[in-house]
């Protein structure tokens, strides 16, 4: 096989000189004026910074508004949320009322409660107690 | 390649179009051959000649001379060619360019100057066959004559893969001319 032959052609190809553009000067001319204006592209971004910088005191005030809007907020769940159910349990924690007849069977009725409902130990007995 | 005048540069980045005229008149040759070679369209070259010293006008004030400025416009066109060769379909060579080949490789004086269909025809027909990344590594070396550190900046890739991509590039390339009675 030749490879020498292979070489020669590529060595030649590599060797051409650079294609030449068909009306140069033309293609120049539709670069220049394909140009976007560098000073307007600039320009308005700077204003834009200038125009971002506000003032210490509205900074100040925008943040303890905003904390004292979350404050505000995290109050309303609490009192009709959080409260709320806990007096509702404690509602439903007194009109539960236990036959005397076995105390035993009390106890492991409120052990057994107490895994669904977690009561504490001492509620436990409190309940025991009142049942005697 | 002769590198353009550093003052011109500076101007340019300050925004004086007087001076990129001459930057574009330095450097648009070598653009629209990389695209010509890259796309073997020369409306679609055009395109990607104007579209990159567009950008290069937009982006130049980045330029920090840590590398020459032709290779810091080729990465800018390599990048552009690359886009745009995936939008395109796959040529596939057409019956006159094995002719248009043959013609060359006879005419061995040395006035013979390949005209630009002529580079279409010939690139259509031997590198048809090569992917996106052995087509511009293969046309940065052979056919532009940058070197392998110059390939490395303009394209991202380390040494070994240029070795790799011109290695398979020129293999296949050698693979077509043999099947074409080139042996």
């Amino acid at each position: 096989m030749n490879n020498n032959r292979i070489d020669d052609i590529l060595t030649r190809l590599q060797n051409e000189p650079q294609p030449i553009i068909p009306d140069a000067d033309q293609l120049t001319d539709s670069i220049m004026d394909a140009l976007p204006d560098l000073e307007e592209e600039v320009l308005p971004v700077e204003q834009q910074r200038k125009a971002k910088v506000v003032p210490m005191w509205f900074n100040v005030l925008r943040n303890a508004t905003s904390i004292a809007a979350m404050l505000i907020i995290g109050v309303f769940i609490y009192t009709q949320f959080i409260t709320e159910k806990a007096a509702s349990h404690q509602q439903a924690y007194q009109h539960q009322t236990y036959p005397s007849y076995s105390t035993l069977k009390i106890a492991r009725k409120c052990c057994i409660e107490s895994q669904n409902k977690q009561f504490s130990y001492s509620q436990i007995k409190r309940m025991i107690n009142e049942n005697r | 390649m002769e590198q353009i005048n550093s003052n011109i540069i500076t101007q340019c980045q300050q925004g004086d179009k007087k001076a990129y005229r001459q930057l574009v008149q330095w450097y648009q040759g070598m653009v629209f051959s990389l695209a010509l070679k890259m796309l073997g369209d020369e409306d679609e070259a055009k395109d990607i000649t104007q579209e990159t010293f567009i950008r290069v006008w937009t982006t130049l004030r980045k330029y920090d001379g840590s590398t020459t400025l032709s290779t810091w416009i080729y990465t800018i066109a390599s990048r552009l060619c690359l886009d745009r060769l995936k939008k395109l379909k796959r040529q596939s060579p057409l019956p006159d360019d094995e002719s248009v080949l043959a013609d060359y490789i006879s005419d061995t004086s040395p006035q013979r100057q390949l005209e630009n269909h002529q580079w279409i025809s010939i690139l259509r027909l031997l590198a048809s066959e090569l992917s996106e990344k052995q087509r511009i590594v293969f046309t940065l070396s052979h056919l532009e004559g940058l070197s392998s550190e110059e390939i490395e900046a303009i394209t991202g890739f380390d040494s070994r893969q240029v070795k790799s991509n011109l290695y398979v590039a020129r293999q296949t390339i050698r693979e077509r001319l043999k099947r074409l009675g080139y042996e």
